[in-house]
């Protein structure tokens, strides 16, 4: 690899970038080293080596109190190997027919549904208005016949109110037939939706019987990686020690081909991580 | 009450953690299923998961359900005769064929 950090270059399997070095976060490294470059403080890390694959994300920048996950990282870790599981073809068939399914659910917000719901609210709103409207209009009409003051005026409002009324109910039945619509389409759209739910429960599940399964196998490996990284307590247990001896007992398992950072004091120089990794190494003082 | 039903991985774990976080507030839960209070904070969560992930939440309003206000005799009685039957197997169409009990066809075409 080649390392650049403002106008110094570092190559080689192993490079230090301890002493003489301004501090530099071991993050920002890490990112230089998956994207090529990336800014420190003001200074420019360019990196030029292989391409970091998915274990990289997991356990390519080592500090001591790095967030790790211990048997996934291991299930990658084995991956990068190549190692497979028996339920691989389930998983790989799965997952095409869950991307085939989810191509044809849309999710998210249904506006067709949105707008059928509040025109119908909107509608009966008015219907009882207008009825209101009708039944006091009407008292008027009756109010003033009884009292025998009938006015054309009135007459004329009632004929007003019923023709509203009317012209309202026949927008309440067509909204009504709106939002027919839109729950039979939803409820469609629904059945899909539940299809694709079982699926990604049925991939998930697989997942985790394909990731049990790797973290079986690498897990003699790992134990004794984990022995061996330097300056380790005995630890009780494998998934529950340092997170940074942790995650380089998986980066030993795995295989890289872009470089590790190894920001932990678990080595005296780059070259010793490397060694010990069997993996290009970047080092930086913790 | 609303009975909120999810349907995807993220509507699902939203209803989850408000089952959790609102004990009082939901009646009963089954898997990706909620019945909630029919209070204005039941029918606030419901708007926000409808709002939130859209198609992917069901929102339905339940209501007490009575028998002798919402369904004619001949059906409740047919119902009643039909949880009384001798013979454990017989399936309603052909306990119905030949009496009185009103046919399952026209049952399933007829609306409460």
């Amino acid at each position: 690899m080649i390392v650049q950090v403002g106008d110094r270059v570092e190559r080689g399997r192993a490079v230090d970038l301890g002493g003489g070095y301004p501090a530099l976060e071991p993050a920002t490294v890490a990112t230089a080293v998956r994207e090529g470059r990336a800014e420190a403080a003001g200074t420019p890390i360019a990196v030029q080596a292989r391409q970091a694959g998915a274990l990289h994300e997991r356990v390519g920048c080592v500090t001591p109190d790095a967030s790790i996950r211990p048997r996934t990282a291991l299930a990658v870790a084995a991956r990068s190997r190549g190692w497979s599981t028996p339920v691989d073809n389930a998983l790989r068939d799965a997952r095409d027919r869950l991307a085939t399914v989810a191509a044809e659910t849309p999710t998210g917000p249904d506006p067709d549904a949105l707008t059928a719901r509040r025109r119908l609210a909107d509608a009966d709103d008015e219907v009882a208005r207008l009825r209101e409207r009708v039944a006091e209009t009407r008292g008027r009409v009756q109010a003033q016949r009884d009292g025998g003051t009938e006015s054309a005026d009135t007459d004329a409002a009632l004929e007003d109110a019923v023709r509203d009324l009317s012209e309202v109910e026949t927008a309440v039945a067509a909204a009504r037939e709106e939002r027919r619509v839109a729950r039979a389409e939803a409820r469609a759209a629904r059945d899909r939706l539940e299809d694709r739910l079982a699926l990604e429960d049925e991939v998930g599940n697989l997942e985790r019987r394909a990731r049990a399964h790797l973290v079986e196998r690498a897990r003699d490996a790992y134990e004794s990686a984990l022995a061996t990284v330097p300056d380790i307590d005995d630890p009780a247990a494998p998934f529950d020690a340092p997170p940074d001896a942790m995650a380089l007992a998986v980066a030993r398992v795995g295989e890289f081909a872009a470089p590790v950072v190894v920001a932990c004091g678990r080595f005296a120089d780059a070259r010793a991580a490397a060694r010990w990794l069997d993996a290009p190494a970047v080092r930086l003082e913790p | 009450m609303l009975l909120v039903i999810t349907y995807s991985g993220p509507a699902r774990q939203a209803l989850r953690n408000l089952c959790n976080a609102h004990e009082e507030t939901v009646v009963r839960r089954f898997g990706r299923a909620a019945l909630l209070e029919a209070t204005e904070f039941g029918a606030f969560q419901a708007v926000r998961l409808r709002a939130q992930y859209g198609r992917a939440v069901q929102v339905e309003r339940t209501r007490p359900f009575n028998e002798f206000a919402a369904v004619p005799e001949p059906v409740r009685e047919a119902a009643h005769a039909y949880a009384d039957r001798d013979s454990p197997g017989t399936p309603y169409a052909k306990f119905a064929a030949g009496t009185d009990h009103p046919d399952q066809a026209e049952l399933k075409e007829t609306e409460l």
